[in-house]
């Protein structure tokens, strides 16, 4: 595996390290960027894929020149280690609302509130600010990694309503890491460039060698090509509609022991509306998508958080992820010794309020047969043993006496016929990457580029449905993209481009 | 007339030449002369006819046969299953017809789901094709769905034999597909339908699925032992050779295969536990071909390896099917979860959680055991620490497999509880102290 060779290489060959100067890390991940920013609370409608809609509370931001609109989650904050932060919040909702930032240093007051000022009675763990008014909060961002904002008042009704938003911090200038590629993998092309916005550059042929300008943490065992955020967030519309529409919820209290989620959300979107595009028209309040499209042998990283309530095992087709870091903490055994004590898994169990960074690479080692079929040429990242192996298999044991093999092929087994089978929408009709061929009638149609698809959901599979509808809820599709010839069809935003 | 006739011959042709489509598929099969095949994998685990012996191992002085290339047959199809308080269920599931003959396949696997599904064990290094027929499900004639084989956890996958029905396809009824695999990791795996997903997994098409590692074969076929064993949850020794390309033989090791750790997970008894629940309520209007309340599920029968206590330390569980549906009735849940082992032996326990809604933390009432692995991986960082660990208790959510190396030594014999600990899972439906228990005895 492609991943724990490149953690393992990246932790005992740190000496390699080349320093050129270094650009400001791309916003890959959809976000708002700066030190200062003004932020407001307010009520908003979500759309869920079912045809209903539900009312939530989110921060839009109002920064001058900002989104302005409220929405769920609230705008991820994409800042730089050592940064001052500087968050005005307006308060427009009918109830003291605050923001909190668990992992940062605060250089604001950090006094919690009690009702009346009895104590005992607490009702928000930092300073709020009242309806109509405004508060200001302070931190400095110390150390790089994945974290998240909420709000710190009456939090039973609040985190439920949707007050919170991730923070993805940046490492500090590493320069330039040149990683050798495994010699089982065939080499890009010198000059290649990969990651969003083709940050990343192969440097070197025979042994192979990538120079990597991109990282989570300040080590070179955290670096990457792509990030995607997985924030997961669930609801129970019975609690959203008491919400909405109970006149009198002093004397008709909510029971909270009835609490049960049935809408799963990851970046503020059920499925399948988690892979339609970033900022679409039609789901103004719910601007982040969650599709991650990458090409073979790229290092993806996935920022994943659980602002809910429930846990969520998180399951990962297609290969393991590399864990290696949590609630923003390089998982390492000492300061500088990079992820040596990460873990991998084909399912994370995403707790309430935290946060994992965990690193997914894929390249086919091991298949036992050519993902590209008779292509002569080696594509990069090719796993080379496997390279123009063809099968013999048997076609039906109609007669005997005979030997009724099929002339070579590439895939080891004969496909069943496509009247046999009931295809999905992005199956390609071809088992080989990037080729396609015949499918059933009405079937498939959503593998533009005849890339490898994988499910990436909880593995609660009652959370794959949408208030009783299936298939919806904690779900997204992964995609590979094949390599082209040259250049990049994945634009700097990781969204396809022919 | 004319074209009612040539659409009778055009549907004819189709019939006939739909089932000529079907079949299973092993290189290895050989024509019999009498007619028909011979089968080589009759016999999982021997090889017989074509199939190269791996590794070159000779079957002598308690030396393994391994073949190189192993196949299955799975039918999948619905059912009945018998909960702990006697209450039968409408399941779907899987069920094995590796040994019937084609002629006979439908007859003999039609309306036999077993909980849970038959497991799937080999070694590492072996081609694995399993062959999946899908016999519809007898008892609602209404539906049409297809089914899959989802391989969980499989290393670098390709979407093609992962079964995943969205990026994919899965099998429509009465017709075959071959998955091939070749089992290159070793560790504790599962697999199940992949196909509406929440519908068919919580109807039961869930199994045990595992990886035996190469330090095993190759303890064996030299007459090894590491730490005093020669079987292993994973490959744990230092400078362990790699097959040779043919996998006739191992290739030479590059140095002592040892090392400190070296047999660490190795074991005398192994057992897979699969951990599920159902909600008997789902499996009612299921089979009253009502609307499936995904929004209202609530489990209420908890399971290790498709039973409740104390069915999970008893023998077959032959289900109840004839008194619900008139169809004969079958051994539905072959698979006990009871352990038995003698005092100073290590249990490898195999753990994985198939519910669709509910984590458990699995509680051991004895000593401490030892975390090895998790997610099919041994644990270790990625420059070799050992991440390994003891407790009494693993929390494991679904699609989440462990591996418990339970060192022995110096217990006390008689009988211990290997249970979980959250309360509301410790009971079948009404009945209390049922649940998801099974014992381990220690003689």
């Amino acid at each position: 595996m492609l991943t724990r060779q490149f953690i393992k290489r990246m932790i005992l060959a740190g000496a390699l390290l080349t320093l050129f100067p270094l650009a400001q890390a791309y916003a890959f991940i959809d976000g708002i960027t700066g030190t200062s920013f003004q932020f407001a609370a307010r009520e908003g409608r979500l759309s869920t894929p079912d045809g209903g809609n539900l009312m939530f509370w989110g921060f839009a931001d109002i920064t001058p020149g900002g989104r302005s609109t409220v929405q769920y989650p609230g705008p991820t904050l994409i800042i730089n280690q050592g940064d001052t932060v500087t968050i005005t919040l307006a308060n427009e909702l009918n109830e003291p609302v605050s923001m909190m930032f668990p992992g940062m240093t605060m250089l604001s007051s950090t006094a919690p509130v009690f009702s009346k000022g009895q104590p005992g009675k607490i009702t928000s763990l930092v300073p709020e600010a009242a309806p109509r008014e405004t508060q200001t909060y302070r931190f400095k961002a110390e150390k790089p990694g994945t974290f998240y904002y909420q709000s710190a008042s009456n939090q039973a009704i609040q985190l439920r309503m949707g007050l919170f938003g991730a923070i993805v911090v940046r490492p500090g200038s590493l320069g330039a890491v040149s990683v050798t590629i495994p010699t089982y993998l065939s080499c890009p092309p010198v000059g290649h460039r990969e990651g969003s916005g083709g940050v990343n550059t192969i440097i070197s042929a025979a042994p192979c060698a990538k120079n990597f300008t991109t990282y989570a943490y300040g080590h070179q065992s955290s670096a990457y090509d792509r990030e995607f955020l997985y924030l997961a967030s669930e609801m129970d519309p019975k609690f959203q509609r008491w919400m909405e529409f109970e006149p009198d919820k002093i004397n008709n209290p909510f029971d909270f022991s009835t609490w049960k989620a049935n809408y799963w959300f990851i970046n503020g979107r059920n499925a399948p509306d988690t892979m339609g595009m970033a900022n679409a028209m039609n789901l103004p309040s719910q601007p982040y998508n969650c599709m991650p499209l990458f090409h073979p042998g790229e290092q993806v990283l996935i920022r994943i958080i659980n602002m809910g309530q429930d846990f969520h095992p998180l399951h990962t087709h297609g290969n393991h992820m590399d864990v290696i870091a949590e609630d923003g903490n390089l998982l390492q055994s000492a300061p500088g010794s990079g992820a040596d004590l990460s873990w991998e898994a084909f399912t994370v169990t995403m707790a309430p309020g935290k946060t994992f960074d965990a690193i997914f690479d894929w390249t086919g080692k091991g298949l036992g047969w050519d993902i590209y079929e008779n292509t002569a040429i080696f594509r990069p990242y090719e796993y080379i043993p496997d390279h123009l192996k063809t099968f013999t298999p048997f076609t039906s044991p109609v007669a005997s006496g005979t030997t009724p093999k099929l002339a070579a092929q590439g895939l080891p087994v004969i496909m069943p016929g496509i009247q046999e089978t009931i295809a999905g929408p992005n199956w390609s009709g071809s088992p080989f990457l990037g080729s396609m061929d015949a499918l059933p009638p009405g079937e498939g149609g959503f593998n533009p580029f005849s890339g490898f698809f994988y499910m990436w959901h909880s593995h609660a599979e009652r959370e794959l449905t949408n208030n009783d509808i299936f298939p919806g809820g904690f779900l997204t599709m992964a995609a590979i993209v094949p390599w082209p010839a040259t250049g990049d069809n994945l634009t700097i935003y990781d969204e396809y481009m022919p | 007339m004319k074209k009612f006739l040539t659409y009778c011959v055009t549907v004819a042709l189709l019939a006939a030449a739909l089932p000529a489509m079907a079949f299973r598929q092993f290189p290895y099969d050989i024509p019999n002369p009498a007619g028909g095949w011979i089968v080589d994998w009759a016999n999982d685990g021997t090889a017989t006819g074509t199939v190269p012996n791996f590794i070159g191992l000779d079957g002598l002085a308690g030396r393994p046969l391994v073949p190189a290339a192993v196949s299955k047959r799975l039918a999948a199809g619905d059912g009945y299953s018998k909960m702990a308080d006697g209450t039968g269920l409408y399941t779907f599931g899987f069920s094995d017809g590796s040994a019937d003959p084609e002629n006979l396949f439908m007859e003999r696997r039609t309306f036999k789901a077993e909980l849970p599904a038959p497991t799937i064990s080999y070694y590492e290094g072996q081609d694995y094709y399993l062959t999946l027929t899908n016999v519809g499900m007898k008892l609602r004639p209404d539906l049409f769905d297809p089914h899959s084989v989802h391989f969980h956890g499989f290393p670098q996958a390709a979407p093609v034999f992962d079964g995943e029905p969205m990026a994919s396809f899965g099998i429509r009824m009465g017709f075959d597909l071959t998955y091939y695999y070749n089992l290159v990791e070793p560790g504790t795996y599962l697999y199940h339908c992949h196909v509406e997903a929440t519908e068919h997994m919580e109807m039961g098409m869930l199994g045990n699925l595992y990886i035996k590692p190469r330090q095993d074969l190759y303890a064996q076929k030299n007459l090894l032992m590491f730490n005093g064993f020669n079987q292993f949850a994973y490959n744990d020794c230092n400078n362990l050779p790699s097959y040779k390309a043919d996998k006739s033989d191992f290739e030479a090791p590059a140095g002592v295969v040892g090392g400190t750790m070296c047999g660490s997970t190795g074991y005398d008894v192994e057992k897979a536990i699969q951990f599920s629940d159902f909600d008997a309520e789902f499996h009612k209007l299921h089979i009253a071909a009502d609307t499936l309340p995904f929004a209202d599920m609530l489990a209420s029968h908890y399971m290790l390896n498709g039973r409740g206590y104390p069915d999970t330390v008893g023998g077959p569980v032959t289900n109840n099917a004839s008194s619900e549906v008139g169809q004969p009735d079958y051994v539905s849940q072959p698979l006990d979860s009871k352990i038995t082992a003698n005092q100073g032996q290590k249990i490898l326990l195999r753990l994985s959680n198939l519910s669709i809604q509910n984590f458990a933390t699995l509680e051991f009432n004895g000593p401490a055991f030892k975390v090895v692995g998790k997610c099919a991986k041994l644990l270790r960082g990625p420059d070799g620490k050992d991440l390994s660990y003891f407790a009494n208790s693993v929390f494991i959510g679904p699609g989440e497999t462990f591996d418990l190396i339970l060192d022995t030594t110096g217990w006390a014999q008689g009988t211990y509880y290997f249970y979980s600990r959250n309360l509301n899972q410790l009971n079948n439906d009404q009945m209390e102290r049922g649940g998801a228990m099974t014992e381990i005895i220690i003689n």
